[in-house]
């Protein structure tokens, strides 16, 4: 087994007061797909790019957006099987909070749940952080809300955001077509112009992704055939 | 023995206890109030074994008010009720709590409820119910009485009806009853007798 010289935390601090591999791991996000989210007053929007090393993939089995909840979706930017093991996770804690109370957990505390986990991994020997950073779409008695997750285990609230590659663009757009007042709909249309702009290529129903939750608080990936009408109305 | 009824009005939920403590044949006090905060809108009685009965209702109101803190926000009763089901049938198997009880809340959404809770953990949300000898009096009484646009003075003289037949009818009927309601307003004291 190694030397005891080698078992100290991979997250151990710098001189500099930082844990260079929390940032690494953000160099992870970063260099990963384009996500973004916009909350709308009615509802939430999240989308990603569905870039597939090859075209010989089947892009029906890919599924970046996932569901945690019935009012609770999640997307991420980085390493796919890192989000595989977070939505585990954050599925059985919603599980276990419905088994307790008989009631949905709101979105802050899973989100709250779910960062705790993330940040475990940044202060325990032998393991790395999750190279993903998650944004968290709900619906709850507090209102449509959207939340982000970063490898560190911090979390922010936001009204609209994106992660990945091409974040820095994206929410320069944001920030100018942001409008506290945007109902759901306008705000999937501003979603897909957002990731229209850095997206190399057209468009279409198979290389995104989108997933939503509107007033009936219940969060849907939408269908090839969906994702195609509103890339109609937006053209 | 203890005596715990309650009766669910239009928006409030009363609850009557008697107010003895005793052991064995002794009867240590008179005036205990056994009708237990848990927090502004919620009351347990909780009727049973007599170390279960505070050790347990100690129990979930420190984990209530731990949920409270933590996220900023209070538990409604569905989930009080639910959580407390879930920590009796969890000990069941090991170190059961022999305990039964009433759970009467007031919550902004779900109006007034009151639930019913046994030994077993069993669940049920209810109209009328109570735990004890007393209740098998008063049960039938409520049956009679109750009517979903309740108020407090007709809860009120629903309670005094069925502490009469309590008192006339079973042999070892406890002699002073304290009455609270929860309401919008928190938990108040209607009257003691």
């Amino acid at each position: 087994m190694a030397e005891s010289q080698y078992s100290f935390s991979l997250t151990t601090f710098s001189p500099s007061g930082k844990l260079v591999q929390i940032e690494y791991a953000l160099n992870a996000v970063a260099a990963g797909a384009t996500s973004l989210g916009i909350s709308a007053t009615d509802g939430v929007v999240i989308a990603t790019e569905k870039k597939l090393p090859s075209a010989l993939v089947d892009e029906t089995t890919v599924q970046k957006i996932m569901t945690i909840t019935p009012q609770i979706g999640v997307v991420y930017s980085g390493m796919g099987p890192d989000f595989r093991v977070l939505v585990r996770r954050a599925r059985k804690t919603a599980q276990a909070y419905y088994q307790t109370y008989k009631e949905h957990i709101p979105v802050a505390q899973l989100v709250r749940e779910t960062a705790a986990v993330m940040q475990e991994f940044t202060q325990t020997g032998g393991v790395r952080p999750f190279g993903v950073s998650l944004l968290m779409a709900g619906y709850d008695d507090n209102g449509p809300q959207l939340y982000q997750i970063d490898p560190s285990g911090s979390y922010f609230a936001w009204k609209a955001s994106a992660i990945g590659k091409n974040m820095t663009n994206a929410k320069a757009f944001l920030e100018k077509r942001y409008s506290d007042e945007v109902g759901i709909e306008d705000a999937v249309h501003t979603a897909l112009l957002t990731l229209k702009e850095g997206f190399e290529g057209q468009l279409s129903g198979s290389n995104i992704e989108v997933g939503i939750i509107g007033p009936d608080k219940t969060f849907k990936v939408l269908s090839e055939a969906e994702v195609s009408d509103y890339l109609q109305e937006v053209e | 023995m203890d005596f715990f009824v309650g009766i669910k009005g239009k928006d409030f939920v009363m609850v009557c206890s008697d107010t003895s403590a005793a052991h064995s044949i002794i009867s240590i006090k008179q005036d205990e109030d056994k009708i237990v905060p848990i927090d502004d809108h919620k009351v347990f009685c909780i009727a049973g074994e007599a170390g279960d009965r505070v050790n347990f209702s100690e129990y979930i109101i420190a984990n209530v008010k731990l949920y409270a803190l933590r996220n900023g926000t209070p538990l409604n009763t569905k989930s009080v009720a639910n959580y407390t089901r879930g920590e009796l049938a969890t000990a069941l198997r090991s170190s059961p709590y022999h305990c039964n009880l009433l759970l009467a809340g007031w919550d902004e959404q779900a109006g007034a409820s009151l639930y019913w809770m046994d030994y077993l953990a069993t669940l049920n949300k209810i109209n009328t119910g109570g735990t004890g000898y007393g209740s098998y009096f008063t049960l039938s009484l409520f049956d009679k009485m109750w009517h979903p646009n309740l108020t407090v003075d007709e809860a009120t003289a629903m309670m005094e009806a069925g502490i009469a037949e309590v008192k006339k009818r079973l042999v070892v009927a406890p002699p002073h009853y304290i009455i609270k309601v929860v309401d919008k307003d928190g938990i108040r004291v209607v009257k003691t007798v």
